[in-house]
């Protein structure tokens, strides 16, 4: 158990997260990707924060800010997934193609 | 001992991920994304960050997972499936752009020299990530960020309440029920149905505006059928009658 690790495992899961965000055509999944690649940032600053640096325990409030915008990336995304069901009967991306000339 | 749940932990948290975002229910795979969240915070209690694990717990794998589970069965409760979508070619190509960045962060990491820290790492102090320590740092040294992060909740809270409003969008026969009772009620009697709008302005407005040319009375039961006629019409009028007033 050394930073390598660490490091070797939220590189895996960002690599998930980003498997996740690219295939899927569902707005909530894709959040969820998302989801899933903040974890792995956050999972790599506390391991950084542990072995490296423990003296500046100032990383774990950039931990902190990174989770309030996790949840607030949540609530926001749901609010406007939420909002253009009910509009369009539909939640995947792919169907939201007004923009697309 | 720590490095044998460091490990289950971090199979944990891989497997959630992968529950994620392969299984086909998309309730499934909430509950793997729960697991992944609580297998994290296992491996942020062995990264000694105790605050960080906790906050993880109480806020990912607590509230915002209700969060998912409200909008997947809402979003989820259609004909169209809510799993893994997309075509072949999409998916073949996401695991190839996934895996290339893979290796290359492995090979960032391997062309590193972490190697120096050792399997230790860096001495800590024993009240190193605990909440105590956090919370003296919130309220001394970051206090400005804190607030501006609770500033922020606030606004986004704000935001997704009128973001995630019901404005007239739907416009669904069958979500105006009509019960007999409305039949034989006159409109304006101020109940909760029409507080939040399931009973549609308009028909208040054709029934008092247009037939009694003010505020309405008792009204009979053939005059409250005819009105819930029109109110229907209304109602099931595709969007653009819904002006300002009506919200």
């Amino acid at each position: 158990m050394s930073l390598t690790v660490v490091i070797a495992v939220a590189a895996l899961l960002f690599g998930i997260g980003l498997y996740g965000v690219l295939s899927q055509t569902n707005a909530v999944m894709i959040v969820m990707g998302v989801e899933l690649m903040l974890g792995a940032a956050m999972l790599n600053v506390v391991g950084f924060l542990r072995y490296a640096w423990p003296e500046a325990v100032s990383g774990s409030f950039f931990v902190l800010v990174v989770m309030t915008l996790m949840a607030l990336e949540a609530a926001v995304g749901f609010a406007l997934i939420t909002s253009v069901f009910r509009n369009r009967r539909t939640a995947e991306v792919d169907d939201l193609t007004e923009l697309q000339g | 001992m720590a490095e044998v749940v460091f490990f289950l932990a971090a199979i944990g948290a891989l497997a959630g991920a992968v529950g994620t975002v392969a299984v086909r229910n998309p309730f499934y795979s909430v509950l793997a994304l729960v697991m992944h969240l609580l297998s994290l915070a296992l491996l942020f209690l062995l990264l000694r960050s105790e605050f960080v694990a906790a906050a993880q717990v109480v806020v990912y794998a607590g509230a915002v997972m209700v969060l998912y589970m409200f909008v997947v069965a809402y979003v989820g409760g259609t004909s169209m499936p809510l799993g893994p979508g997309g075509t072949r070619s999409m998916r073949i190509g996401s695991i190839v752009f996934a895996g290339v960045l893979f290796v290359e962060l492995a090979i960032a990491i391997l062309g590193t020299g972490l190697k120096a820290l050792g399997t230790e790492g860096a001495p800590y102090e024993p009240g190193f990530g605990t909440p105590a320590r956090i919370g003296e740092l919130l309220l001394t040294k970051f206090l400005l960020p804190f607030e501006i992060a609770s500033f922020l909740l606030l606004i986004a809270a704000v935001g997704a309440v009128t973001l995630a409003r019901r404005r007239g969008g739907l416009h669904d026969a069958e979500e105006q029920r009509i019960t007999p009772l409305d039949l034989v009620r006159p409109v304006s009697t101020g109940t909760m149905a029409e507080a939040v709008g399931t009973r549609t302005n308009a028909t208040t407005r054709e029934r008092t505006g247009l037939e009694y040319g003010g505020h309405s009375g008792r009204a009979g039961p053939e005059d409250g059928d005819d009105g819930e006629r029109t109110g229907l019409e209304a109602g099931v009028a595709p969007g653009g009658d819904t002006g300002p007033e009506d919200r």
